[in-house]
Order: structure tokens, then sequence, then C-alpha cells
């Protein structure tokens, strides 16, 4: 589903943020990107998500090119930033009905989406509201909604359980292997080592923009923990 | 195409906080609206009696109309370029959602296609407050034509598309530019400066405001390859200008759109950039005590900020720029006219009340409240009396004006060598009326505040606090302007005029601090973000 081949990212004075990646998301699997604060892991997502525009390498998402097909891509991908920066003077419905538009979900999907995701985060109540008055972590689950009410094929997120309560922080995990049954790829960054350990399929350790860990979580951790090899890696 | 109009409904939806003013019990849901209009009544007021005044006094009999009209183009055409470039680099190349747009299966020409329909729409704003005053006066006066209806119509449309043009060519060079440089805000700031003094000098070192409404018309066309006459030909139905009207307005429009859609992402993805990379070594921290930090944060936020600097400074500034005028542009044409005046004492009360007007007409403080925006909780947290905070907002408000009133009485006394007491004056009214204005917009700012903005643009240049703040200084000063010509003419003192605006404008100032530090003191504590 998720492609990233050579890709490479540099800013200006010829710094690079990310340097000669290559990895494979395959279709129902679920990917942890591991790194520390500037390893280059939103620079990563943001190019994947096509907010980001690059030079070296290329991403494939499913077999089409970010760089060539924008709109193919983003059609089928539903990315989730680390901070729920979205326009705080619409309400919350209005928000999500905006995203249905976008993507163009028919009445009855969206309809029925909403409702479903909304009964489940515990936002029915608040949907009329102005989102500019909801609290950080709601913001987080209205964006994870209107992530899943469009169906994607690819889920990116950013960060996606800070800010979240430890109940909302189970829907997600939880809704994360029910879509990756249905086949959905699911690429996340995280610093939570426990969750990705628990979660993942595969997982990718970056450090300084290049790759210094990659494959299952059983060929990457072997017998220790994540947080142990990803301290290593740290040295 | 059906994305666009997506985009730009749900964009309308949250710049103009419309479900703001439709929710019940909003204490605010009229103010704007009644603001906008009030501001427009008196706009539209000034034009009746200006023109009235002139009509009466027969100077040019209904030729002056013309002048005034053509005026009144020009005017629009300069504020509106003036504007648009701080806005085009905000609204084009440093908006807040440009990652949650971009990230949308939606092209990158829809993406800058509403961002440049909002810039366009905020210049329509500005236009309906400048032009449609002058338009309505000049037909109460002048008989009109339908046709002359449907032509002004179609140029009031037209008008900002070329200044906006021009604007967003200018931003993109800044944009090209500044991620490359360390000083980008400075650089930015002062580019934007230099655009604006080419402008202002293009347009006004010819005379000014010359008999002969044809000559006049000619002058306009110094600015923007004669986008003034034409349109003012083309509103007297020249169909040639009005051709060629629409020709130089909508052919270039087009064409820079066009061409920016292709480096949009990549100009966003530069600007995003910040150099960085050269190793900090912790040495030579220095401890300040609060209030003086305080003070360093204001003036940090404010330098940081280029489109508060740029909208904020222009008063000091223009106090200066008038006493150039006053010399250079205005006397010159009086000795023209064969009045000449031979003692420089005349000129004393004229300049300190010139300098009053202009320095006293800042807003500095009228957004600083709003500008913590999310961030508020840090200083709301913070371990500080709030009084330190009032004080160090208001306090920036003098660093900014206090060189320029310095600079204006050192002017004046090369220029019209006027007395120790005009002297003296010059520096302290203006400056007790600065302070004056400092309170004012913070307190107004206490009752208005707006924390919930994503672009700064509609705190400095488009909330209520700060309308009403220019609004109810720019009455303040015209009374006191007023009452000190009354007393001057009836008394004929000068020391007396002096005193009684030293006098009413500390009043004005002792007033606000103690409504400030009583009431604004508990509104701040109650305010919640």
């Amino acid at each position: 589903m998720l492609e990233i081949i050579n890709f490479s990212k540099t800013y200006s004075k010829g710094k690079k943020a990310v340097d000669d990646l290559s990895l494979t998301v395959n279709d129902g699997e679920i990917f942890g990107f591991i790194g520390h604060n500037g390893a280059g892991k939103t620079t990563t997502i943001k190019s994947i998500v096509g907010i980001l525009n690059f030079e070296e390498g290329d991403i494939l998402i499913d077999g089409k090119s970010i760089k060539k097909y924008p709109i193919e891509c983003k059609q089928i991908t539903a990315y989730i930033p680390d901070t729920p920066n979205i326009y705080e003077q619409l309400t919350g419905i209005q928000y999500l009905n905006f995203i249905a538009d976008i993507y163009k979900i028919d009445y009855n999907e969206r309809k029925a989406g909403i409702e479903k995701y909304a009964r489940m985060f515990e936002l029915e109540n608040r949907l009329g509201d102005l989102i500019s008055s909801y609290s950080h972590g709601m913001k987080q689950k209205l964006i994870i909604m209107s992530a899943l009410i469009r169906k994607p094929k690819l889920l990116v997120l950013d960060e996606p359980f800070v800010g979240l309560d430890p109940k909302a922080t189970f829907l997600v995990k939880e809704i994360m292997k029910e879509l990756c049954k249905e086949g959905v790829s699911i690429f996340f960054s995280t610093h939570i080592l426990e969750v990705a350990e628990k979660l993942c399929d595969h997982v990718a350790i970056i450090k300084a923009g290049k790759l210094v860990a990659y494959g299952t979580m059983d060929e990457v951790k072997g017998n220790k923990s994540l947080e142990d090899v990803f301290m290593e890696t740290a040295k | 195409m059906r994305e666009f109009f997506v985009i730009l409904k749900y964009s309308f939806l949250n710049s103009f906080a419309i479900n703001k003013l439709k929710k019940k019990n909003n204490p605010t849901k009229f103010s704007f609206w009644k603001v906008f209009l009030l501001v427009f009544l008196i706009l539209f007021s000034f034009s009746i009696v200006f023109i009235n005044s002139l009509y009466n006094a027969q100077v040019l009999g209904l030729e002056y109309l013309e002048v005034y009209l053509s005026l009144g183009i020009f005017i629009t055409i300069i504020f509106i370029f003036l504007t648009s470039i701080p806005n085009a680099l905000n609204y084009l190349f440093k908006a807040k959602d440009f990652d949650f747009l971009m990230s949308l299966p939606v092209k990158t020409d829809f993406v800058l296609f509403t961002k440049v329909a909002f810039l366009l729409v905020i210049n329509y704003i500005l236009e309906f407050y400048f032009f449609v005053p002058i338009l309505l006066a000049y037909a109460i006066y002048k008989k009109t034509t339908f046709l002359f209806w449907i032509f002004t119509l179609i140029t009031f449309i037209l008008i900002p598309l070329l200044p906006v043009t021009i604007s967003i060519i200018i931003s993109y060079g800044i944009s090209l530019l500044s991620p490359k440089l360390k000083f980008k805000n400075l650089f930015t700031i002062l580019f934007t400066f230099a655009l604006m003094g080419i402008i202002f000098f293009v347009s006004f070192s010819s005379t000014y405001l010359s008999e002969n409404p044809d000559e006049f018309t000619q002058k306009v066309s110094l600015f923007l390859k004669k986008t003034g006459e034409i349109a003012y030909k083309g509103i007297k139905g020249d169909l040639l200008s009005f051709c060629i009207l629409i020709i130089i307005s909508i052919i270039p429009f087009v064409a820079i759109i066009k061409g920016l859609s292709k480096y949009y992402l990549k100009l966003n993805n530069n600007l995003s950039q910040s150099p960085s990379g050269k190793k900090y070594s912790v040495k030579n921290i220095k401890a300040t005590n609060q209030q003086l930090t305080l003070i360093k944060k204001e003036i940090k936020r404010y330098f940081g900020t280029p489109i508060y600097v740029v909208n904020t400074i222009v008063s000091p500034i223009f106090s200066t720029v008038f006493l150039l005028m006053f010399k250079f542009v205005m006397i010159p044409t009086f000795e023209e006219s064969g009045f000449y005046i031979n003692t420089y004492s005349f000129f004393g009360p004229i300049i300190v009340g010139l300098v009053l007007l202009a320095a006293s007409a800042n807003y500095i403080t009228a957004p600083s409240i709003s500008l913590e925006g999310k961030q508020f909780w840090i200083i709301r947290s913070a371990p500080v009396d709030t009084k330190q905070i009032f004080n160090a907002k208001v306090f920036l408000n003098i660093i900014v004006t206090l060189p320029f009133l310095i600079l204006d009485a050192i002017l004046a006394v090369i220029f019209f060598n006027i007395g120790v007491i005009d002297v003296l004056m010059l520096i302290l009214i203006p400056f007790i009326m600065v302070i004056f204005m400092g309170y004012l917009g913070l307190f107004i700012n206490l009752f208005f505040p707006r924390f919930d903005y994503d672009n700064e643009v509609k705190v400095i240049k488009q909330s209520l606090s700060v309308s009403l703040t220019m609004l109810i200084g720019f009455l303040v000063d015209i009374i006191i302007f007023f009452l000190c010509i009354i007393i001057h003419i009836a008394l004929n003192n000068t020391l007396i005029t002096y005193l009684f605006a030293l006098i009413i404008s500390s009043v004005l100032l002792v007033s606000m601090v103690i409504l400030t530090y009583t009431i604004g003191v508990k509104r701040y504590l109650k305010l919640e973000v």
C-alpha cells in the first residue's frame, strides 16, 4: 500500500532531514515509525501525505506516486497530524461535513459514519458546538472521526495518542486493529514504545534522518524489549 | 471546481466567525455589524460635509466633484495596495491551515484560489469603506445615469485586481528571499516600508491637489500605470478606458495566479524552514526582573510579527511624514499662492496639533491581549501582578512612538524654528495621548478579546477591539483638536490653549489608568481561552 523508495528530504543550507529512506507498508499492516524528536518522522509523514515536496526518491501509495498523482493518493489516504490544528470557528458537525464534502462521501454513508464514531468517542452531544470550545483531546477525537468516516485505504498518524484519555486511547488502538483486519494499512509515529510493541506488525527506527532498524517487530527487537533496542540505537 | 467552493464556504464560515454571529445570547452578536455601519456612516457624513462645503464655497463649481471622485479612486487604490502586501504574505504564504488543506485531495490551484478569493473579499470591504461613501456623496450632488452605475459596479469589482496582483508579486519576492535570510522578519518589515515609502513619494511628490481636475487626474496616473485615471474615465463612460481597465485588471491577475499555482507548494515549504544548525553554547545568560522580562517579551512579540509592526507603526511615522509634507509641500503651495509667512511662531500650535493627531492614532495595545492567543495560559499562570502585564503592554506603545516624537521635535526646531514652549508641548501632549491610547486599546481589548484566531491579520486588522479603539481614539483626538481651535480663536493665547490641551489629555489619561487598573484588572482575571 505504501512504498517509500530512496526518499531524501533536504532543507535549506543542504541539511538533510531524511536521508535515503526506503520502506514498505503492506496491505492490512500496522507500521510503527519511531525516532527521537527531530529525527525526521514528521518530515517523512508530511511528505507521504503531500504537504512537503521533495526532490530525491519517490513515495508510492497504492502503486501511484504522490508527486505525480497527488489527488488520487490523497483521496485514499487519511492523515492525522500531531497537533489538532483545525478550523476552530466551525462546529464539530460542520467540520465533519466539510471533510465529507471534500472526500465526496454520500449522505447515507457520512450520516452512518458520523453517528457511529460520535457515539464511540462520546462526542454526539458536542457536535453542534464550536470547535474552539473543545478540549485538546476532543479536537483529537474529532480529527480521528473525520479520518475514519472517509474509509481510507491508508491511515497516516503522527503521534495519535497525545492528549487522548485512557478510554479514547484504548478505543483508537481497537479501531486500528479492526481497520487492519479490513485491509487498511496504518503508518504511525509514536514515542510510546509499549504501544508500538503491542500494536505493530512492522517497525522502523529512524535516527538523524537515517533508518537504523527496520523489519518485523520480532526481527527488530529479538529477545529484548523495543525500549532497549531503541535506547541502544540512540547511543 | 466543486472542491473550491466547498473550501471557500467553510473558510468563510471559519474566518468571519459566522457561527458566533448566529449564536443566541452572544453579547457581541451585532457589535461587529454596528461598528461596521457606524464607521461607514461617519465616513459618509465626512464626505457629505466636505463635498457640501466645497460646493457651497463655489471654489470651482461642479468641476470639484470630479476631483473628489478621482481622489476617491486614488485613495482606494493606494490603501488596497498598501494593505495587500502584508495581507498577501499572511494569507498566501504563511497560512496556518496550509498543511491541513494540502493534505486534502484538492488541487493546489484550488487552495491558492480560495486564498486569493479571501484576499479579494478583504479588499472589497476596504473599498466599500473608502470608495462607496465618496461615490454616494458624489451621486447626491451630481446627476448620474443608469450606465454610470453599471460602469461603477464593474469598476468596483475590477479596482482591487491590479493592486492585488502587484502585491502578490511583491509578497512572492519576499517569500523567495526571506527564508535565505537570518533576520527575515526585519527584512519583511523594512521591505514593506520601503515599498510604502516609494508609493507615497510617487503619489504625493507632485503638487497634492491641483486646481484643475484634469491635471489632477493626470497626477493620479503616476500611480499604478494610470489605473486611477483609467478607472475614473471608465466610470465616466469612456469605453476605451473601460476596456483598458478590464484588460489590465484581469489578464495580469489570471496570469499571476496561474503562474504562482505551479510553485505554491514549494514556496510554502521553503517559508516553513528556518535557518539553524549553529551549535549554541549556554553562556552569558542574564537574569532580569519580572517587569523587564515582560517588556522584553512584548518587544520580541511585536517585532517578531511583521504585520503587527507594519500596521501599527504607521501612525507615528505619519507624524514625521506630516511635518515633512508641511515643510516641503504645503508651505511652498501657500507661498505659490502669494501667502507668505514670515514668522514661524505661527506654526507652533498647528504642528503640535498635526503631531497629536497622527502620533496618537496608534492602536498597538488594542490587539495585544488577543495576540496572546492559545499561549495566554503562559502569562496567566505566571506569578506576576496583572498591573505588570498591563504596564509592559503600554510600555511597548511608548517605546515604539517616543523616538518619532523626539524626531518630530528636532525637525520642528530645524524647519520651523518654533519656541521652547512649543517644543515641550510637541513632545508632552502627544506623549500623554499616546499613553492614553495605550490604556484605551488595552481596556477595550479586555472586553473584546479574540484568542481563537487562525491568522494574526484577523486580530491586528479586522478585530472589533482594533476598530473600536481607532474610532474612539479618533473621536477623542478630533474633539480635543477642535476645542483647542475654539479656545485659541476665542482667547488668542497660545499658552492657555496648550495648558487646556495638557489638562484635558492628562485628565483623560488618569481616568483611563484608573479604569484599567480597577475594572480592567477584574475583567482580565475573568478571561478564559
